[in-house]
C-alpha cells in the first residue's frame, strides 16, 4: 500500500497486471474501473503533494533543511545574544523583593527626612515607627509640632484579623510630606523606581532615600532584639 | 483602558475576528439558526457544531494570549514588587477566565443536535462529506476582513513600554530567536508530517514547537535560578514566554483556521484536539511558573 497518488499509466499498467489470466471479462471489469477512476480523479481537486506555499520549484526536503538551518540559527542567536534590558529590569525587580521581604520584618524603624516647604524653606520631619502600626511624627522649627498617628496596613489580608479602626492617614497639611515614609510598609511602596534608593550591602536594608527630598533610615528587625523607642533616632544616617 | 477590558476585548474580538477568517458569511449564519432556532439536521448541524466548537476552542487559545500578554505588561509598567498579587487576578487571569466562561458559553449550541420525534438523535443522514468548494477563494473578503480585525486587537492590546527605557514589552513578546525557532520548527515538523493544506499537520508542527520552545527556556531559566545567575532567567523566560506566543499567533491566524476549512469541505474529524485546548493550557502554567521565579527574590552571588 502506498499513499502515493498513482498517474495514469502507472494505473493501467496495475490494472493490466490485475486479473491477466481473465482476458475475457477481465478486460470489461478493467475498462469499467478505469473509467470510474478517470471521473473520480476528474471530480477531485489537483492533488499537489507540494505544500501550496511552498514556491514553486522547491521540494521539500530542500524546504526541511533550510528551516533546520534557521532553527540552529535561530538557537545560535538566542545564546549569544543573551536580553541584557530584560536581565537589568528582573535584577532591579528581584532587590526590590529583597528589601522589601526584609522590610516586613522590621519592628521598628527611624526616618530624618529633609525636605523644603512651597517657600523653599528647608524643614525636617523625625519618624520614628513602632510594630504594628504606630507611627510618632516630629516636625522641627519654630512652627514644628509633634503628631501620633496609627498607620494602617497597605494591604489587608483576607484570611487576616480586619485591621483596627484608626485615624490612620494624615489630616494636618504639614504632614503631607512624610505621608510615604511613616512606615517601613509604605517604604516598600516606593521600590518601583520613583525614588533612588541607598541599600546597606550588609543589612540589606535601605538607608537613604532622594526623590526631591531626602530621608536616611534606620530599622530594627524582629530577631535583632528590643529597643526602646525614645526621643530622635541615635544612629540615623 | 482597564486590564479587564482589555482582555475582555482581546477575547471577544479575537474570537469574532477568527470566526471570519475561518468560516464563510453563509456558514456563519447557518450556526447562528442552529443556535437560536432549531437545531440543523444532518450534515448542516454538523458544520454548525464544528463552528461553534471552533469558536470554544478559539477563545480559549485568546485566553491563554492574553494571559502572557497580560503578565508582560505587568513586568513592563514598571511597578514594584508590592501590588504583583494583586495585579496577577485582574491583569493576568481576567483573559483566562473570559475566554473559558466563552468557551463554555459556545459549548452549548457545539452540543446541541435534533432530536427525533421518539427521543432519539436524527438519523446521521447524508453524513457523506459534502462536496469539496471547488474554486473557493483564499482571500475572501470576510477573511480579509478577519485578519484585519485580529491585527488591529493584537496592536491595540499590545502593552505599552513602561517609563524606564529597560521596560521594553517587544523585547519580551517578540523575541526574533523564540520566533524564529518556532517558524522553522513548525515548518520542519510539518514537511515531515505532509498535508499541510488540510492543517493538521502544522497545527501539531507549531504545538511541537512551541513546546519544546517554551520547556527550553524554562529549564534555562530555572537553571538560572538554581545557580543565582540573572542572564540565563532573563533568557529562558523571554524565549519560553516568546515561543508560546508564537505558537498562539500560529495556531490562530493559520493552522486552525486550515483544519476548520478542511473540516467544512468534508475532511475528517480533527484528531488533535488535545493540541486545541491543551495548549492554552500548557501557555497558563508556564506563565504561572514564571510568575513564582519573578515574584521570588533570588539569592545574589557574593
Amino acid at each position: 500500500m502506498t499513499g502515493r497518488k498513482l498517474r495514469p499509466h502507472e494505473v493501467d499498467r496495475l490494472l493490466l497486471e490485475w486479473r491477466a489470466d481473465e482476458p475475457a471479462s477481465g478486460d470489461d471489469l478493467r475498462s469499467t474501473m478505469r473509467r470510474a477512476w478517470t471521473e473520480a480523479r476528474a471530480a477531485a481537486p489537483p492533488a499537489d503533494e507540494r505544500p501550496e506555499w511552498v514556491p514553486v520549484g522547491l521540494r521539500p526536503a530542500a524546504v526541511g533543511i533550510a528551516a533546520g538551518l534557521v532553527l540552529v540559527l535561530a538557537l545560535a542567536l538566542h545564546l549569544s545574544l543573551p536580553p541584557r534590558l530584560v536581565a537589568a529590569s528582573l535584577s532591579a525587580r528581584s532587590s526590590s523583593l529583597r528589601i522589601a521581604d526584609r522590610l516586613r520584618r522590621a519592628v521598628s524603624m527611624a526616618c530624618v527626612l529633609d525636605t523644603t516647604d512651597d517657600s523653599g524653606r528647608p524643614r525636617r520631619y523625625v519618624v520614628e515607627w513602632r510594630a504594628p502600626d504606630e507611627a510618632r511624627v516630629r516636625l522641627e522649627g519654630p512652627d514644628g509640632g509633634t503628631w501620633l498617628r496609627r498607620v494602617a496596613p497597605s494591604r489587608a489580608s483576607l484570611l487576616g484579623p480586619a485591621p483596627a479602626a484608626t485615624a490612620a492617614e494624615p489630616d494636618d497639611p504639614r504632614l503631607e510630606p512624610v505621608r510615604l515614609v511613616l512606615s517601613p510598609d509604605r517604604i516598600a511602596g516606593l521600590l518601583d523606581g520613583r525614588v533612588r534608593v541607598t541599600v546597606d550591602s550588609a543589612t540589606g536594608l535601605p538607608v537613604r532615600l532622594e526623590a526631591g527630598w531626602t530621608a536616611r533610615l534606620d530599622f530594627r528587625l524582629e530577631d535583632a532584639g528590643p529597643r526602646p523607642l525614645v526621643g530622635a533616632p541615635s544612629s540615623a544616617r | 483602558m482597564s486590564a479587564t477590558m482589555t482582555g475582555a476585548v482581546l477575547v471577544g474580538g479575537g474570537t469574532l475576528a477568527l470566526a471570519l477568517v475561518s468560516f464563510p458569511a453563509r456558514d456563519i449564519g447557518a450556526a447562528l439558526r442552529h443556535a437560536f432556532t432549531r437545531p440543523l439536521p444532518g450534515e448542516g448541524g454538523r458544520r454548525a457544531r464544528a463552528l461553534w466548537e471552533a469558536l470554544a476552542r478559539n477563545a480559549i487559545l485568546l485566553g491563554a494570549l492574553g494571559v502572557v500578554i497580560g503578565f508582560v505588561a505587568f513586568l513592563s509598567s514598571g511597578d514594584g514588587p508590592v501590588p504583583i498579587a494583586e495585579r496577577l487576578g485582574e491583569q493576568v487571569l481576567g483573559p483566562w477566565i473570559t475566554g473559558l466562561a466563552l468557551a463554555a458559553l459556545f459549548a452549548l449550541p457545539a452540543s446541541r443536535v435534533r432530536l427525533t420525534s421518539n427521543g432519539g438523535f436524527t438519523p446521521a443522514g447524508d453524513e457523506s462529506p459534502a462536496p469539496r468548494a471547488r474554486g473557493a477563494r483564499t482571500l475572501r473578503p470576510g477573511r480579509v476582513l478577519g485578519y484585519l480585525l485580529l491585527v488591529a486587537l493584537l496592536t491595540g492590546v499590545f502593552p505599552a513600554p513602561g517609563a524606564r527605557p529597560d521596560l521594553r514589552p517587544i523585547d519580551w513578546l517578540l523575541h526574533g530567536p523564540a520566533w524564529l525557532s518556532v517558524g522553522a520548527g513548525a515548518l520542519a515538523i510539518a514537511l515531515y508530517l505532509g498535508e499541510m493544506r488540510r492543517g493538521r499537520s502544522l497545527t501539531l508542527g507549531l504545538a511541537g514547537a512551541g513546546s519544546v520552545g517554551a520547556l527550553l527556556g524554562l529549564l534555562e531559566a530555572l537553571h538560572g535560578f538554581a545557580s543565582s545567575a540573572i542572564a540565563p532567567v532573563a533568557g529562558g523566560l523571554v524565549f519560553s514566554l516568546s515561543a508560546c506566543v508564537a505558537s498562539l499567533v500560529g495556531l490562530g491566524a493559520v493552522a486552525l483556521p486550515l483544519e476548520d476549512r478542511a473540516f467544512a469541505a468534508g475532511g475528517e474529524e480533527p484528531s488533535s484536539r488535545l493540541v486545541w485546548y491543551g495548549f492554552p493550557v500548557a501557555t497558563v502554567l508556564v506563565v504561572a511558573i514564571a510568575w513564582l521565579m519573578v515574584s521570588t527574590p533570588m539569592k545574589m552571588r557574593p
